[in-house]
């Protein structure tokens, strides 16, 4: 499955623990599987595949299934990257999990995964408006957290 | 856009986890465990339609075999009268 890598990334970031995040994937493979047939564009699929992610997510969060404690993002993860790169992925982790949930979705769906805000407009079910408001704001705090703000 | 965030977010984008948590193996199980999944779901969803189903088709058999019966019994009872008037036509 060519998409796990990105899909992964996603329920890894989101969830802030990697049982968690295997059982956000999976459940998300499970269900997609059902729809498949339906979809013909492999754009169309992604973004798709992302709602499904994103629609478990929040209606885990709000059984308070998600609800464990953070696990640091370095001893999670095996990579060949040196561990500058995952210094500063393990930081970006942390301040982004600070964020509002809905922030931190539209952030890393945009500038990780690289979906466009109309898409994420359909996955978080909000207008493209509202996206770019959450990701102006959501950056803009980020920024401040991480200690990275423009002079 | 801030330009330091934006390395922080390429570097993100770069990022692959070596161990990813499923094989191949692994998804086409899940895959088939929805199968399942999907077949009893369908079921728990159409359970009064199919007990509707099912009553309706005994309903239609019980009909069926009681006619059958009615049938049957009428034929015997019209061998036994023709076989009477035949008798008594002999006597």
């Amino acid at each position: 499955m060519p998409l796990q890598d990105n899909l992964w990334r996603y329920c890894l970031f989101m969830t802030k623990n990697r049982d968690k995040a295997k059982d956000l994937l999976g459940e998300t493979v499970a269900i997609a599987y059902e729809g498949f047939n339906g979809i013909n564009e492999q754009r169309a699929f992604l973004s798709w595949l992302f709602t499904v992610a994103s629609r478990i997510y929040y209606k885990m969060q709000a059984k308070k299934l998600y609800d464990v404690a953070e696990i640091e993002f370095e001893s999670q993860i095996s990579s060949e990257l040196n561990s500058d790169f995952l210094t500063d992925i393990s930081f970006l982790y942390e301040n982004l999990n600070k964020l509002q949930e809905e922030q931190k979705e539209a952030i890393i769906l945009f500038n990780i995964e690289g979906f466009t805000r109309k898409e994420i407009a359909d996955i978080q079910k909000v207008s493209e408006e509202k996206v770019k408001s959450r990701l102006a704001r959501g950056k803009q705090k980020l920024a401040k957290l991480m200690g990275v703000v423009d002079e | 856009m801030n330009k330091m965030l934006n390395d922080y977010f390429e570097k993100a984008k770069m990022f692959k986890d070596e161990t990813p948590p499923y094989s191949p193996d692994e998804l086409l199980s899940i895959i088939e465990f929805s199968k399942t999944k999907s077949i009893k779901s369908f079921l728990k969803k159409y359970k009064g339609l199919i007990i509707m189903i099912t009553l309706f088709l005994s309903l239609m058999t019980i009909l069926f075999l009681n006619n059958q019966v009615n049938d049957l019994k009428n034929k015997k009872i019209e061998d036994k009268n023709s076989y009477s008037m035949s008798s008594e036509k002999k006597n």
